[in-house]
């Protein structure tokens, strides 16, 4: 049985997520919600294996392109009702990452993400290649807005999408604390650990790669599939080197590795960017040295700040409970009556 | 007694070259099921090439074959010999350092069986942990175990999944005598419950008090085998440890 404490933060995780459209009404603060939420699945699936598995893997974009993609193509070319096309999306990046993982089953560290980025850049090429399907370098227009019956997710400030962006990063939270903690999850980090040992445990490295592949791009290619719906467009640039240090950036700002640390990533990447919209270059100027002060401070990003915050406000209050010991000088004496 | 019992690991005329260096030359030997073989040898002698021959991990050998149970096992991957029974420890203290205590043991649990992975089994990891004698908070991070701590653990994650051959390479390297005294005990104990073991060990007194029989490697060949007492006074043994001239 799984301990009271250990999962009573998620009500208040989904309060949250709940009540923060009522606080931010404007429909600027709105649209950034959502990209937060956007930002956030995409961070936590990318971290998955990045993160967790240790795998080089800048492949995770092509999965959001392909994503987003699958969504254009299906619902304004044949027309197949548009929720159905979320999971289809999913469905069609996951079969994507068994091209994509080809390279992981021997190469190894930088080597695979190398090839794992040319598969990202390969989809610019195949999408420009199919401008019949793709509208090539024109992009798709004209994706239509998801609606629940007759009421379309971008009314009322697109607060459709915030809760349909913010279920969907609960879920995604909830699946990757759960796989983290599960024995795929630990033999994941066990051969992140050391290679060699995990696999004289009888742990298979391709298997376990793989599996945690599959499922860090089914959640990114849905998470495409919201970006076509939200944004009613896509095009090449779903595929470029701007999502990629975006993503990368909330990923070690937040701390690689972490179940929330991404989640914490995207709200400051996605906050201060806005903040710095009019800054032109300098934008990316302040993101970096962000960066880089922190993970200089803390190397385990924003996350590993917090842990050690938690552990320091422990021993504290440890220490005041614990009556001092003989070997502990006595700082105060309480006033005798 | 073990003289009789069948043979469990065998390497025949295996050999392994990097280059020009013969790093294992047709090296031969029989481990009978039920007892404690040691493997000795200067440094650089080629046991652990040896170990990693014999275990896949990270090569193969260029010639000979290794029959683990009655089945070639010199062309199975690392992780299917591991499954098959045969497992081994590291040099270095090898354990998962993200990973606490308990789940280093459960994640061997869950994968070190026969078949596919299975749930991990709580009674075998408190067991393995017992046996090692490895005490404290099961919960606690793995990385700040001491040095013989991390031994324990690997060999209990090792021991976990109850392997039909133990692997040992050089378990006693970097400890104190007293550590190295209880890591005699320890292995006396495992070896007492029946797990065959082939132990690496430059410190002798530990192959001699374990070991059934031995084997001295040097420069990749087999010079001696028998029981600890005559392979190390053997004046080729001697001589490969201190030098030509040493035996006289």
């Amino acid at each position: 049985m799984a301990k009271f404490g250990t999962w009573a933060g998620w009500p208040a995780y989904a309060i949250v997520l709940a009540v923060l459209p009522l606080v931010v009404t404007d429909p600027h603060g709105r649209l950034l919600l959502i990209l937060i939420t956007m930002y956030g699945v995409l961070a936590l699936s990318w971290n998955l294996t990045l993160g967790f598995a240790g795998i080089f893997n800048f492949a995770q974009i092509g999965f959001f392109g392909i994503g987003a993609y699958t969504t254009g193509i299906l619902v304004t070319r044949t027309g197949v009702e548009p929720w159905l096309a979320l999971p289809v999306s999913g469905v069609s990046a996951v079969l994507a990452s068994l091209v994509a993982f080809l390279p992981v089953l021997r190469l190894r560290g930088i080597y695979v993400g190398l090839a794992t980025y040319v598969f990202s850049q390969l989809c610019i090429y195949l999408v420009l290649g199919q401008a019949g399907l793709t509208g090539g370098s024109n992009g798709i227009v004209g994706i239509p807005r998801l609606s629940l019956g007759d009421m379309s997710l971008r009314a009322d400030g697109r607060i459709g999408y915030y809760f349909l962006g913010a279920a969907l990063l609960f879920a995604v939270t909830l699946l990757v604390r759960v796989l983290t903690r599960s024995t795929l999850g630990r033999s994941l980090l066990a051969i992140r650990d050391n290679e060699a040992l995990a696999t004289s445990r009888g742990i298979s490295r391709v298997r376990q790669h793989l599996i945690v592949f599959m499922i860090g791009a089914a959640v990114a290619g849905v998470a495409g599939s919201f970006n076509a719906f939200l944004n009613g467009v896509v095009s090449t640039d779903i595929f470029g080197f701007g999502y990629l240090t975006l993503l990368l950036s909330m990923i070690f700002l937040g701390g690689s590795g972490s179940v929330y640390g991404p989640i914490a990533g995207a709200v400051v990447v996605t906050v201060v960017s806005d903040a710095l919209q009019d800054a032109g270059p300098w934008r990316d100027v302040v993101i970096a040295t962000l960066i880089l002060v922190v993970l200089w401070t803390a190397p385990k990003g924003l996350a590993g700040l917090a842990r050690s915050a938690v552990t320091a406000l422990r021993e504290r209050r440890g220490r005041a409970d614990r009556p001092p010991s003989a070997s502990e000088p006595i700082t105060h004496v309480k006033e005798l009556s | 007694m073990t003289g009789d019992a069948p043979v469990l690991l065998a390497a025949r005329e295996v050999s392994k070259s990097f280059g020009s260096l013969k790093a294992v030359d047709r090296v031969s030997l029989e481990v009978r099921r039920g007892e404690v073989f040691g493997l000795a040898g200067p440094n650089g002698a080629g046991k652990s090439t040896l170990f990693n021959l014999l275990t896949g991990i990270p090569i193969r050998p260029d010639s000979g074959e290794v029959v683990f149970d009655g089945r070639e096992i010199q062309n199975r991957s690392p992780r299917l010999i591991a499954k098959a029974g045969l497992k081994r420890t590291f040099q270095t203290e090898a354990v998962f350092d993200s990973l606490s205590v308990m789940e280093n043991l459960r994640v061997s649990s869950a994968y070190g069986g026969a078949g596919r992975a299975v749930r991990p089994d709580p009674a075998r990891c408190r067991e393995a942990l017992d046996v090692v004698e490895l005490g404290g908070d099961p919960e606690r991070p793995a990385d700040g175990l001491s040095l013989i701590d991390r031994k324990r653990l690997m060999i209990a994650c090792a021991l976990v999944s109850r392997p039909a051959l133990l692997l040992l390479d050089e378990p006693a390297a970097g400890l104190d005598p007293a550590d190295q005294d209880a890591l005699i005990r320890l292995l006396g104990r495992i070896a007492g419950s029946g797990v065959t073991m082939v132990i690496i060990e430059h410190v002798l007194s530990v192959l001699e008090a374990l070991a059934g029989r031995m084997a001295v490697l040097d420069s990749g060949r087999i010079i001696a085998t028998g029981v600890p007492a005559e392979v190390l006074s053997d004046p080729k043994v001697v001589e490969a440890y201190l030098g030509p001239g040493a035996a006289r």
